[in-house]
C-alpha cells in the first residue's frame, strides 16, 4: 500500500500540502511575522508590503499573521468534526449494515428522521439553541451530518455482508467484531477515506460559514470564515481584504476534495501498479 | 454423524397479494439425511432446486421452520452450545471464488482466518507461518504464494486456497457448495483429485452441492437427488443407473454421452 501511495502523484501532493499547512499551524508562533491580536489603527488596510505581507485588515492587523494563526481553529475544529461524524456514522453504518433487523430498523428510521430537516437550518438551530461557542459548532455539525454517513456507510457494508468470506466467517464461528472490523470496516476504507475528505471539506466551509454569519468562532480569535465576514464589512471600499481568506478556504477544500479521490484508489488493491 | 431430520424452509414472498399478506414461498420439504463418518454425501439437482438453501441449513446460517439437524446427536439449531459444536466441526467451500476470499488479505491471511479458528478452539498459539507453509503444500502450491492478494491468482489456485483455508479449522465435515462447478473441466479434475487425497489423509467427511453429475460419481458415496425442495431418489452412487425415480434418469440420461467422453479421457 505503501508503494502505491508514493506512485500516485495527486495523493502524495495533496497528503503533503496538507501536513505541510498543519504544520504551519502548529508552528504559528515562530513562523507568524506579527501578533495576530496586535492593532494598529493608523496602519489599516495597509497595501501588500515586505513587512506586512498580505497587508493589515480594518484594524491594522497583520492579515498574514492571522490566516497562519487561523489555521488552527479551521484545520483542527474541521478535523474534530470529521473525526466525530465518521466515527458516529460508520459505527452506526456498519451496525445497521451488518445485524440487519431491528438494529436496522431503528437506525434507519432515526436516520431517515434527520435526513428530513435542512441541514443548513437545523446547524443554526442547535447552535442557536446550545448558545454560540467553538464545541457547539462542533457538535451541531456532528449531530446533523452523521446521518449522512450512517446511510451511505451502511449502503457499502450491505454490498460486503453477503459476501462469500464474510459468510465462511460466520460458517466456521468467527467472533462478530473480526468480521465487523477485520472484513467490513477494510472493505469500505476506500469509501470511508473518499467520505472523510470531503466531509473536512465540507466541515472547514461550514465552520466558516458559521463564523462568518458570527455563530462560530467569536472575534478577535483568527479563523478564515470570521475573517471574510470582518472583510465583508468593507467590501465596496476595499475589495482586497477578501481575498486572503478566500483563497486560502478555497484551496484548503479543494485540496481535501483531490485527496479524497486519490485515496480512493491507493486504497483499492485491485488498482493495478503501473 | 450428521443428520437432517425432516427439514422444511419457506421465506416470505417479496411479493404479497395484500399489504399486510404472509405468503410464504415453500423451498424444501421434508428433507431428511444422514451423513456417516468418512463418507461423501452428494447433493445434486437444477438450479432452484432448494441445494444451496440446503447448504446455508448444513452449515448453521439458517434456522430451519421445522424439522431438526444434529450433529453427533447434539441438536445444531435448539441450542447456542448446539451451533458452537457445528461452527467446531464444519467447514465450508464456496461456488463463486472471486468473493470467497477478502480482496484486502493476502493468501497468509486467508488462511490464517482458519487457524484462528483452530487457536481459538484449541485455546493454543500455532506457528501460522509453518502452518500456512504446509497447508499451501498440502494443495499443491508452492509457498511464496503466500504473499500474494488473491487477485493475483487464478481460479483454480484462488479456489485451492479456499480449500486450504476451510482445512485450516481441522473441520471433520466440509461442504462444498457447488465448490468446483466455476472452474474449467481440467482443473476440476484436479481439484477433485485433490479433494479424494485430502479427504484420506485428515479423514475428512464431505457434503458434495452440485448439479454436475460426473463429479459426483467420480468422489461420492452416496447420491441425493433435490427436485423442487423434494427429496426424490437417495441411493449409494454405485447402484445409480438403477434408479426408479423419472427426475434422475432424466438426468442420467443427459450427461451419460459426457460420462463416456470422461472414461475416453481417463
Amino acid at each position: 500500500m505503501r508503494e502505491r501511495f508514493f506512485h500516485n502523484r495527486t495523493a502524495v501532493v495533496t497528503v503533503l500540502f496538507v501536513l505541510i499547512i498543519a504544520m504551519i499551524g502548529i508552528l504559528a508562533p515562530v513562523l507568524a511575522p506579527h501578533d495576530p491580536y496586535e492593532t494598529d489603527i493608523l496602519n489599516k488596510f495597509a497595501e501588500y508590503s515586505l513587512e506586512y505581507p498580505l497587508g493589515t485588515d480594518h484594524l491594522g492587523r497583520c492579515v498574514l499573521s492571522r490566516l497562519i494563526y487561523g489555521i488552527r481553529p479551521t484545520l483542527g475544529l474541521a478535523l474534530l468534526t470529521m473525526l466525530g461524524t465518521i466515527g458516529l456514522g460508520a459505527l452506526l453504518g456498519i451496525m445497521a449494515g451488518y445485524f440487519r433487523g431491528v438494529v436496522e430498523e431503528v437506525i434507519m428510521r432515526v436516520v431517515d428522521v434527520m435526513l428530513s430537516f435542512p441541514s443548513q437550518i437545523m446547524v443554526f438551530a442547535v447552535v442557536g439553541l446550545l448558545g454560540i461557542s467553538v464545541q457547539n459548532v462542533i457538535i451541531a455539525n456532528v449531530f446533523i451530518k452523521w446521518a449522512w454517513y450512517a446511510r451511505m456507510i451502511r449502503t457499502g457494508v450491505m454490498q460486503y455482508r453477503d459476501r462469500n468470506f464474510v459468510q465462511f466467517s460466520r460458517c466456521v464461528g468467527m467472533p462478530e467484531r473480526f468480521i465487523l472490523f477485520r472484513h467490513l470496516l477494510p472493505s469500505i476504507t476506500s469509501d470511508l477515506a473518499v467520505l472523510a475528505s470531503l466531509d473536512v471539506g465540507w466541515a472547514i466551509i461550514n465552520i466558516s460559514t458559521l463564523s462568518f454569519l458570527g455563530l462560530g468562532v467569536q472575534a478577535p480569535t483568527p479563523e478564515w470564515g470570521a475573517m471574510l465576514n470582518e472583510a465583508k464589512e468593507v467590501l465596496t471600499s476595499n475589495p482586497i481584504q477578501m481575498i486572503a481568506p478566500g483563497v486560502a478556504i478555497v484551496l484548503l477544500v479543494c485540496c481535501f476534495n483531490l485527496m479524497g479521490d486519490a485515496l480512493r484508489d491507493v486504497l483499492d488493491p485491485k488498482e493495478v501498479e503501473k | 454423524m450428521l443428520e437432517l431430520n425432516q427439514i422444511c424452509v419457506s421465506f416470505r414472498s417479496e411479493r404479497q397479494d395484500k399489504i399486510f399478506g404472509h405468503t410464504r414461498q415453500q423451498v424444501l420439504f421434508d428433507v431428511s439425511l444422514r451423513v456417516e463418518r468418512g463418507t461423501c454425501l452428494g447433493i445434486l439437482g437444477e438450479s432452484g432446486s432448494g441445494k444451496s438453501t440446503m447448504g446455508r441449513v448444513l452449515c448453521g446460517l439458517l434456522k430451519p421452520d421445522s424439522g431438526e439437524v444434529q450433529l453427533d446427536g447434539v441438536s445444531v439449531y435448539a441450542s447456542r452450545s448446539g451451533r458452537r459444536n457445528l461452527q467446531n466441526k464444519l467447514s465450508v467451500v464456496f461456488q463463486d471464488y472471486t468473493t470467497s476470499a477478502n480482496p484486502r488479505f493476502r493468501v497468509k491471511e486467508i488462511i490464517g482466518e482458519g487457524l484462528t479458528v483452530r487457536e481459538r478452539r484449541e485455546g493454543s498459539k500455532l506457528d501460522r507461518e509453518k502452518e500456512v507453509t504446509s497447508l499451501l503444500e498440502l494443495v499443491g502450491l508452492p509457498a511464496d504464494f503466500a504473499k500474494r492478494f488473491p487477485h493475483e491468482l487464478s481460479g483454480g489456485q484462488l479456489q485451492r486456497v479456499c480449500i486450504a483455508r476451510a482445512v485450516a479449522c481441522k473441520p471433520e465435515i466440509i461442504l462444498f457448495d457447488e465448490a468446483i462447478s466455476s472452474l474449467d473441466a481440467h482443473t476440476q479434475v484436479q481439484v477433485m483429485d485433490l479433494l479424494r487425497e485430502l479427504k484420506e489423509k485428515l479423514d475428512l467427511t464431505y457434503i458434495f452441492i452440485t448439479h454436475d453429475l460426473t463429479s459426483i460419481t467420480y468422489l461420492c458415496d452416496d447420491v441425493l437427488f433435490l427436485y423442487q425442495g423434494r427429496v426424490t431418489e437417495y441411493m449409494p452412487v454405485s447402484r445409480i443407473s438403477e434408479t426408479q425415480d423419472e427426475y434422475a434418469r432424466r438426468l442420467l440420461e443427459s450427461i451419460v454421452v459426457f460420462d463416456v467422453d470422461e472414461e475416453v479421457a481417463v
